[in-house]
């Protein structure tokens, strides 16, 4: 454990966080209970204790939230009071990243959250929030003045939290990636709770936006392919979910497509044929990791990559 | 001073060939091939075969549906069929048959090999038959090991069935567990189950298939992960293991690289850890002929220190079996920590094609430490 309390740019466990470019240079700690630790009585409270205890604490600036105890019992929001609690002794968090677990810590879906308002209004130097786990989730009066980056990854995002962000105002908001996931895992909405992102105006910022990993991933293809948003984007991220050549081949025929600079369909049930349209679109394309149907009594089911 | 081989195994089976390839390599005659066929027809009279001062190396008796059957025969006593009935058994693709019937026949065909050595002088054994035993029987391999101190997760004893085990995890705080089917090799009757009390959902990840027949169910294991989350299901598959015997651990989360979690495959020979190989997957499951691919020790994550200390843990546990010359130890880094656990230890874990260790594979470096053991000893 020792080394995770030595300051440094590369954390230890670097292999499971995806650090943009941006983020390496921010120096980084990651907190998280191991099993050895939670079979020796330890808790997720004493490794903040000692966090808070460090005289480097206070210029970490970006902070991981890895498994506490009994995750699939206790929801993040004793985490949540106690960051809030002591909001003044880590003056420089500019990052957060809240519940950085694999499913050989807990199954994403039984990864219990909260409201994370609070977390946005005791850090007003935010600029990023990446939350892995929906259940119990809400960010409630969502507001925040700086936060660039939103990031859910989940297995079924409820529209509850979807109406939640909605109804914010992150007016420097450019990178939102929302994993939508499966009916059977929290996804309750359909289409239209999702059209709003694709309006102008409510991010104005906005840059890079992913509504992705989804069952209905050719249903969002087709509403998105030719909508407004498009004008202000570098990167669409469909990825992940279950598109086939029927949402494809809206993309394909769409003009404003050709505006971005990347478009992400990493992980996807389309032909063959339809990877070799969609890479001569003349923009940047990932369509790697084509996924095959499945077929069980005469029906076909396809999968998002990421549900329970 | 040249030695008289013997290899009882499957001679069909690559692990024989590989055995066999070593000893040339070595400039080595090859080993006389005592054929689990032919232990069952001279019935077990194998004596006359065996010189003395033989190297004997016991191989695994899988794949081989003929010897699965007598071995079955021959726990009769302790089983669910009689012998004649376990000789008719036709073959089905996967199908566990009666375990604990197996592991009793499993049993008197150990004893019965073992027996050769108070009759037959100086023999070398590369595994000892008793220690075959229990190795494959993994409750009391883990409890040997736990009383060693060897670092084992923690196990829940004696499980009777699903509402026992659920009963055993609640008092014991353990919400994730692995069951296994008490002898089982090869990820053969293993599950990743967990559950979770608040909504009383619950998931059993296992290569297991069940299949009901004439009014019961049968069992087998495929090649691929399945996740369970109805309860009917999740009973029948773990009521079964549970009946025949079952090795119930806490479930420690593993530490992953770019997304695979990982275990260590480590061969130690003579007690020393020697072949490593990182398993990796996307599963809890780990086991590479489920299509698992092979990891770099070096790309892991890993510091130096906390390599050595998985080897160490591995050796800790290698040298319980000190009579045994070699054993294939699965060594689980705990995700996070990465404490190293001693999770299996197989008997017949040398099948490492194509690793290499001191420029040797597995096979020839098992017989050049055997060698210069003994010309050690001969001084």
């Amino acid at each position: 454990m020792e080394e995770n309390f030595g300051i440094t740019n590369q954390p230890k466990h670097n292999n499971k966080i995806n650090y943009s470019k941006r983020r390496i240079s921010m120096i980084t700690r990651r907190l998280a209970l191991s099993y050895d630790e939670c079979e020796e009585g330890k808790t997720f409270e004493g490794l903040l204790e000692e966090f808070y205890k460090d005289p480097t604490s206070k210029d970490v600036e970006y902070l991981v939230i890895g498994p506490w105890q009994e995750t699939w019992e206790n929801s993040s929001k004793f985490i949540v009071d106690n960051l809030v609690e002591n909001k003044d002794k880590l003056p420089n968090i500019k990052g957060l990243f809240v519940g950085d677990m694999e499913s050989e810590d807990c199954e994403i879906s039984w990864i219990i959250q909260c409201d994370l308002s609070p977390l946005l209004k005791a850090f007003p130097n935010l600029e990023e929030l990446k939350i892995r786990g929906s259940s119990g989730l809400r960010l409630s009066a969502l507001q925040h003045e700086k936060l660039k980056t939103l990031i859910i990854e989940c297995g079924g995002l409820g529209s509850d939290v979807i109406d939640d962000i909605l109804e914010s105002r992150l007016p420097n908001l450019e990178h939102l990636e929302l994993y939508l996931g499966v009916d059977e895992y929290g996804f309750n909405g359909t289409i239209e709770n999702l059209k709003p992102f694709m309006k102008k105006g409510l991010f104005p910022k906005l840059k890079y936006l992913g509504l992705k990993d989804s069952e209905i991933q050719d249903e969002i293809a087709q509403e998105i392919a030719d909508s407004e948003i498009l004008d202000q984007l570098h990167t669409l991220d469909l990825s992940l979910g279950t598109l086939t050549d029927k949402g494809a081949e809206s993309l394909l025929k769409s003009i404003r497509i050709k505006n971005l600079k990347f478009l992400d369909l990493n992980y996807h049930y389309m032909s063959d044929d339809m990877m070799e349209k969609i890479k001569s679109l003349g923009i940047e394309v990932d369509v790697s990791e084509q996924q095959e149907d499945e077929e069980y009594n005469d029906e076909i089911y396809r999968y998002p990559a990421v549900t329970e | 001073m040249e030695r008289n081989y013997v290899i009882i195994g499957n001679p069909e089976n690559r692990r024989v060939d590989f055995f066999q390839r070593a000893l040339i390599s070595q400039g080595m005659g090859p080993a006389t091939v005592l054929s689990y066929e032919e232990v069952f027809k001279r019935k077990l009279k194998i004596n006359n075969l065996i010189k003395d001062g033989s190297v004997i190396r016991v191989e695994s008796p899988g794949e081989n549906f003929n010897v699965e059957r007598e071995i079955i025969a021959l726990g009769h006593e302790a089983g669910d069929i009689s012998g004649e009935k376990a000789r008719r058994l036709e073959y089905e693709k996967g199908r566990i048959f009666y375990p604990t019937q197996w592991y009793h026949g499993f049993t008197r065909l150990q004893e019965a090999i073992w027996k050769v050595n108070s009759s037959v002088r100086g023999l070398v054994w590369m595994n000892y038959p008793l220690d075959i035993l229990t190795m494959f029987n993994k409750p009391i391999c883990q409890q040997l090991l736990a009383s060693k101190l060897v670092r084992v997760p923690r196990s829940l004893r004696e499980v009777s069935g699903y509402e026992d085990l659920r009963c055993k995890m609640e008092s014991h705080s353990l919400k994730r567990v692995f069951v296994k089917l008490f002898c089982s090799s090869s990820a053969s009757g293993i599950c990743a189950y967990q559950y979770e009390p608040k909504s009383n959902r619950e998931i059993l990840i296992s290569t297991m298939e069940i299949s009901p027949r004439d009014g019961e169910f049968v069992f087998y294991n495929s090649l691929k992960i399945k996740r369970y989350t109805e309860k009917i299901k999740i009973k029948v598959i773990l009521d079964w293991i549970c009946s025949q015997g079952a090795q119930v651990e806490a479930w420690i989360p593993k530490e992953s690289t770019n997304g695979y979690v990982f275990d260590l495959r480590v061969l130690a020979v003579g007690e020393k850890a020697a072949h490593r190989v990182p398993r990796l997957s996307k599963s809890p499951m780990t086991n590479l002929h489920l299509g698992n691919k092979r990891g770099d020790i070096k790309s892991l994550g890993l510091t130096d220190d906390e390599i050595n200390e998985a080897l160490m843990e591995a050796e800790k546990a290698a040298a319980v079996f000190a009579g045994s010359h070699y054993k294939g130890i699965d060594v689980l880094i705990s995700s996070e920590s990465h404490k190293p656990y001693i999770v299996d230890i197989n008997a017949f874990g040398d099948l490492l094609p194509g690793i290499a260790y001191d420029g040797m594979d597995t096979y020839t470096y098992e017989i050049v430490k055997l060698t210069n053991v003994k010309v050690i000893n001969c001084e």
